[in-house]
C-alpha cells in the first residue's frame, strides 16, 4: 500500500467501485489528491460516476479496491465512519433531504447530537447558522413551508452544523431556478472562501464549475482531465 | 431539540397509525389488568380472610359440595391437645337464600372464639352473648340485603335482629351474615354440629410443622380433612383454573399487542427509509438509529401500558359493581400490579422494536441519496 | 324397566317425612317480582300426602299458610291468613296458583306416580340428560284437572327433568322445568330448584330449595290449621 502524502486533505489511488457483482463499473481506477482549502469541482455526463466518487469521499458507500485516505486515514477502513461524516463532513444533496416533521432549526440541530453540545448550545448554533444563510426569519418553519431555495439554505445551514473541514455538495443547485441557483451557488462559494473549507462540489453546469479553482472531468468512470487554475 | 423531541416526532408523523397502535397495547394491557386483577382479588380475598382470622389450618369434612358437610363439634377436642395449636375456633357455614338473595354465607362462629377477633366494627355493635337473637352483617352483605341497624333479618325460620355492620378484613366476611354458633345451631335443628374447625398455631410453628400437624388431624380423625392456609386455595381446582386462564388470555392479549408494535414499527422503518438514510449521512451511528427506533416503540409500549393500566382499572371496578359479581369479588389492583403491567407494556415495546430497530441500522444510506 | 316399575320407582323415592325451605320467586314479564321465603312441611305414603306451606317472610305475609291433604286420589285443603277464618279450598278452586304463583294447589299435592295408567312414549335429551318420556293418566280412582302428564325422567338419578300437564282438550297447562338437581343428605338426588310456566302467560315462577331435612317427625296436628297458627 502506497504511503498517502502528508500535505493531502484527500488521497486516491486505483480507486475503484462495481455494482452487481461487477456488472456495472461506475468507477474504474481514479486517482487524485486534494489539498486542504482546495476548491474542487467534478463534471462530466451523467452516470460518469461522479455522484459515486462523492459518496466514497463521505464514506457513505465503500470503495471496490483501490486506496483512499482522509489526513492520512484510510476511510474505508475508518473505525467510526458515522463519526467522520458527523465530524469532518458536510453534506448537499441536490434534493436537499431536510427531514419533513422538523423545523427548520430542527433540521439544522440533527447533527449535533453526535457532538457534545448541551440542547440550548444546539439551539443557538442553529440560530447562527440559519441567520448565516439569511433564514433567521424563518427558525420554526416545517420544509414543506419554504421554498426550494429557502430549502437548500437549510440543508448546507445543516451541512456545517458540526464546522466540518470538508464540504461535500452533489448538484447543490439542480433543482434549483436560475435565481435561486445564482443566490445560493453565491453562499456556497463565499462560505468556502471565507471559512476556508475545502469543497468537492459535482455538478453538469460549466459557469459553475468554472468558479471552482479546479475541475475534475470524469468520462465512463475515469477522470480524463484535471485543470487547475 | 432533544433526543426525545425526535422520537415524539416519529411517533406523531402518523397520528391514526399510532393511535390505533396504542388502542391495540391497551386493550391488552387492560385485559392484563383485569384478568390478573380479578383472579389476585379472588386469592387474596380467601388468604386474607383466613389469616386475618388468626387461622393457619382449616379442617373440615372429606366431601361436600358448596359448604363442607357437618360434623360432630366433639371434633375438636380430640384434635386440641395436639402440640402447637394455639387456639382453635368451631364453625358451621352455610350458603342460603335469605330473603331475596339466592346465596348468602351465613358464618356461625363459636361464642368467644378467635374468629371473632379480626371483626371490626363499622356501625352498632357485636351481639351481647351467644344466645341474643342478633348477627352482624359484613359491609357488602349489608348492601346486598338493604339492611342497617335495627331491621329485621329473617334466618330461615328465625327472625334476627341486625345489630351491627363489621368490616372482615376479607371479601368473604364482607359479604357474611355472622352469628353466633349455637344460635345458629339451634335455628337448624343442629344442635352440636359444625363444619369447620379453624386452628391457630403457636407462633414458633415452621411450616413444616404445621404440615405434620396437619397429617396427625386427619391421622387423629380419618373422617376430615386438614389443610393449611396456603394449600387451601392452591387445592382449589376451580381457582386454578381462573388463575391459568387470567395468564393465559393475558398471555395472548400481550402476544397481540407485541406484533401490532411491531408491524407499525416495521411499518414506520420502511416508510423512513429514506430519512433513516439521511440521518446516516449526517453522521448519526447505527446505534442511534436503532435507538431512536426502539424508544418509539418503547414509548408506544409505555403510553399503551399507562391508558391499558387505567382502562383496565376503570374497567374492573365498572364489572366488580354489577349486580352480577358485588360481594364476590373485590379486584386486586395492587400498585406492583399496575406497574408490573406498565412495565410488560414498556417491554413489549422493546422486544417488538427490536427487529424493526436492526432493520433500520441495516439500511444503506448510498443508495438512497442517490441525487434526483 | 317398564313405565310402571319406573313410575313406582319414583312415588317410593317421593315417600317420607321432609321440612324444606325454599325461596319462591313470582316474576311478571313487566319485570315485577315477588319473593317469599317458605317453610314447607311435607309428608307422603303411597296413598296420601300432607302438605303444610308457611311463608316466613316477608314480614306482611308471615304466617299465612296453606295446608293441603290427598289421601286416595282425592284433594283438599284450606288457606290459613291470620286474623282471619280458615278458608277451605274448593274443588273447583284446586287450579289457583299457591299464594298467587303459577303453580296450582293440584300440582303440589297430586302424586301423579301413583296413577294406574303409565305408559312410556319416547325419549328426549334435555339439558344434556338422556330423559324417558313417561306419560300419566288419571284413572277412576284419582280426581284431576289435568287429563295427561307427561315426565321426561332421568332414569339414572329417579329424578324429573320436566313435567308438562295437559287439559282434557289436550291443551297444554302447565310446564314446570327441573334447574337444579341437588343431593340430599343420604346423598340422594332432589330436584332443588324449579321453574313453573302456568297458564298465565305473563308470569313465571321460580322454587329455589335452600334447605331440607329429612326423616322429620311430623303429628297429625303439624297439617291442620290449628298446628300452622301455633
Amino acid at each position: 500500500m502506497t504511503p498517502p502524502s502528508a500535505s493531502a486533505l484527500l488521497e486516491a489511488k486505483a480507486l475503484t467501485r462495481e455494482f452487481d457483482e461487477g456488472h456495472v463499473k461506475a468507477l474504474r481506477g481514479v486517482d487524485f489528491s486534494i489539498k486542504e482549502g482546495d476548491f474542487v469541482a467534478i463534471v462530466g455526463p451523467s452516470g460518469c460516476g461522479k455522484s459515486t466518487l462523492l459518496q466514497l469521499l463521505g464514506a457513505l458507500d465503500r470503495p471496490t479496491s483501490g486506496t483512499l485516505f482522509y489526513r492520512g486515514i484510510s476511510l474505508p477502513d475508518h473505525p467510526n465512519p458515522a463519526a467522520y461524516r458527523a465530524r469532518e463532513v458536510g453534506f448537499i444533496f441536490q434534493a436537499f433531504h431536510l427531514l419533513p416533521t422538523f423545523t427548520a432549526a430542527e433540521n439544522v440541530q440533527i447533527p449535533m447530537f453526535e457532538t457534545d453540545r448541551s440542547a440550548s448550545e444546539r439551539r443557538e448554533r442553529a440560530f447562527e447558522l440559519l441567520k448565516l444563510v439569511g433564514l433567521e426569519h424563518r427558525l420554526d418553519h416545517f420544509p414543506s413551508k419554504l421554498s426550494g431555495g429557502e430549502r437548500q439554505r437549510v440543508a448546507i445551514a445543516r451541512s456545517l452544523a458540526n464546522e466540518p473541514s470538508l464540504l461535500l455538495a452533489d448538484e447543490p443547485t439542480g433543482n434549483l431556478d436560475s435565481e435561486n441557483a445564482h443566490s445560493v451557488f453565491d453562499l456556497i462559494i463565499s462560505l468556502q472562501q471565507e471559512q476556508g473549507r475545502t469543497m468537492v462540489l459535482v455538478t453538469h453546469d460549466p459557469t459553475i464549475a468554472g468558479r471552482a479553482g479546479r475541475t475534475l472531468r470524469m468520462m465512463d468512470g475515469r477522470i480524463v482531465s484535471d485543470d487547475k487554475r | 431539540m432533544t433526543f426525545f423531541t425526535v422520537v415524539i416526532r416519529g411517533l406523531w408523523r402518523r397520528p391514526l397509525r399510532t393511535g390505533l397502535t396504542l388502542a391495540g397495547i391497551s386493550i391488552g394491557i387492560a385485559a392484563v389488568v383485569a384478568l390478573v386483577g380479578m383472579s389476585r382479588g379472588f386469592e387474596k380475598g380467601w388468604q386474607v380472610g383466613l389469616k386475618a382470622r388468626g387461622t393457619d389450618i382449616v379442617v373440615s369434612n372429606r366431601g361436600g359440595s358448596l359448604t363442607p358437610k357437618p360434623f360432630d363439634a366433639s371434633v375438636r377436642d380430640r384434635i386440641a391437645g395436639l402440640p402447637h395449636i394455639a387456639a382453635t375456633c368451631n364453625l358451621l357455614v352455610e350458603v342460603t337464600s335469605v330473603e331475596e338473595s339466592d346465596l348468602m354465607i351465613l358464618s356461625a362462629r363459636e361464642w368467644g372464639g378467635f374468629a371473632w377477633n379480626n371483626l371490626e366494627l363499622v356501625s352498632g355493635r357485636m351481639p351481647r352473648d351467644a344466645t341474643e337473637e342478633a348477627a352482624v352483617l359484613g359491609q357488602t352483605a349489608a348492601e346486598v340485603l338493604k339492611k342497617k341497624i335495627g331491621d329485621p333479618i329473617q334466618i330461615e325460620t328465625k327472625k334476627l335482629t341486625v345489630v351491627g355492620i363489621v368490616k372482615g378484613g376479607a371479601l368473604v366476611e364482607d359479604g357474611s351474615v355472622i352469628l353466633s354458633l349455637p344460635l345458629l345451631q339451634g335455628i337448624i335443628g343442629a344442635p352440636n354440629q359444625i363444619n369447620a374447625i379453624d386452628i391457630g398455631v403457636t407462633p414458633s410453628t415452621t411450616e413444616q410443622q404445621i404440615k405434620e400437624l396437619t397429617r396427625q388431624i386427619e391421622q387423629l380423625v380419618p373422617e376430615v380433612r386438614a389443610v393449611t392456609v396456603s394449600e387451601h386455595l392452591s387445592h382449589n381446582e376451580g381457582f386454578r383454573l381462573v388463575k391459568a386462564m387470567s395468564w393465559g388470555t393475558s398471555l395472548l392479549a400481550i402476544l397481540v399487542g407485541v406484533l401490532g408494535v411491531m408491524n407499525t414499527m416495521l411499518m414506520t422503518v420502511f416508510e423512513r427509509t429514506h430519512e433513516i438514510c439521511v440521518l446516516l449521512a449526517v453522521g448519526w451511528t447505527r446505534g442511534r438509529i436503532m435507538r431512536m427506533i426502539l424508544y418509539e416503540s418503547a414509548l408506544l409500549g409505555l403510553f399503551g401500558g399507562v391508558i391499558g393500566v387505567a382502562i383496565g382499572a376503570i374497567g374492573v371496578q365498572v364489572l366488580s359493581a354489577t349486580p352480577a359479581i358485588k360481594g364476590l369479588l373485590q379486584p386486586d389492583l395492587s400498585i406492583a400490579l399496575l406497574g408490573l403491567s406498565v412495565v410488560i407494556a414498556i417491554a413489549v415495546g422493546i422486544i417488538s422494536g427490536l427487529y424493526p430497530a436492526w432493520r433500520s441500522s441495516r439500511l444503506n444510506p448510498s443508495q438512497a441519496l442517490q441525487a434526483g | 324397566m317398564s313405565a310402571a316399575e319406573l313410575a313406582d320407582q319414583l312415588d317410593v323415592v317421593s315417600q317420607g317425612s321432609a321440612l324444606i325451605r325454599t325461596k319462591l320467586e313470582v316474576r311478571s314479564l313487566a319485570g315485577a317480582k315477588r319473593v317469599l321465603q317458605l317453610q314447607i312441611k311435607q309428608r307422603r305414603t303411597k296413598t296420601t300426602s300432607d302438605l303444610a306451606y308457611q311463608v316466613l317472610w316477608p314480614d306482611e305475609h308471615k304466617g299465612e299458610a296453606v295446608i293441603l291433604h290427598q289421601a286416595h286420589g282425592v284433594a283438599k285443603g284450606s288457606i290459613i291468613v291470620p286474623q282471619q277464618p280458615v278458608r277451605a279450598i274448593k274443588a273447583s278452586q284446586m287450579n289457583e296458583g299457591l299464594f298467587d304463583s303459577d303453580l296450582s294447589y293440584q300440582d303440589a299435592v297430586e302424586n301423579f306416580f301413583a296413577w294406574k295408567k303409565q305408559a312410556l312414549v319416547g325419549s328426549e335429551t334435555i339439558n344434556g340428560v338422556n330423559c324417558q318420556i313417561l306419560e300419566s293418566k288419571p284413572d277412576s280412582s284419582s280426581v284431576s284437572i289435568y287429563a295427561k302428564v307427561r315426565s321426561w325422567i332421568d332414569p339414572q338419578r329417579f329424578v324429573p327433568m320436566r313435567i308438562e300437564k295437559y287439559s282434557s282438550s289436550g291443551e297444554l297447562v302447565r310446564r314446570i322445568d327441573v334447574t337444579r338437581v341437588a343431593r340430599d343428605e343420604k346423598h340422594h338426588p332432589i330436584p332443588a330448584s324449579l321453574t313453573v310456566h302456568g297458564p298465565r302467560k305473563n308470569s313465571v315462577t321460580e322454587f329455589n330449595g335452600a334447605r331440607i331435612d329429612q326423616d322429620v317427625q311430623f303429628t297429625d296436628a303439624d297439617f291442620t290449621a290449628a298446628g300452622v297458627l301455633k
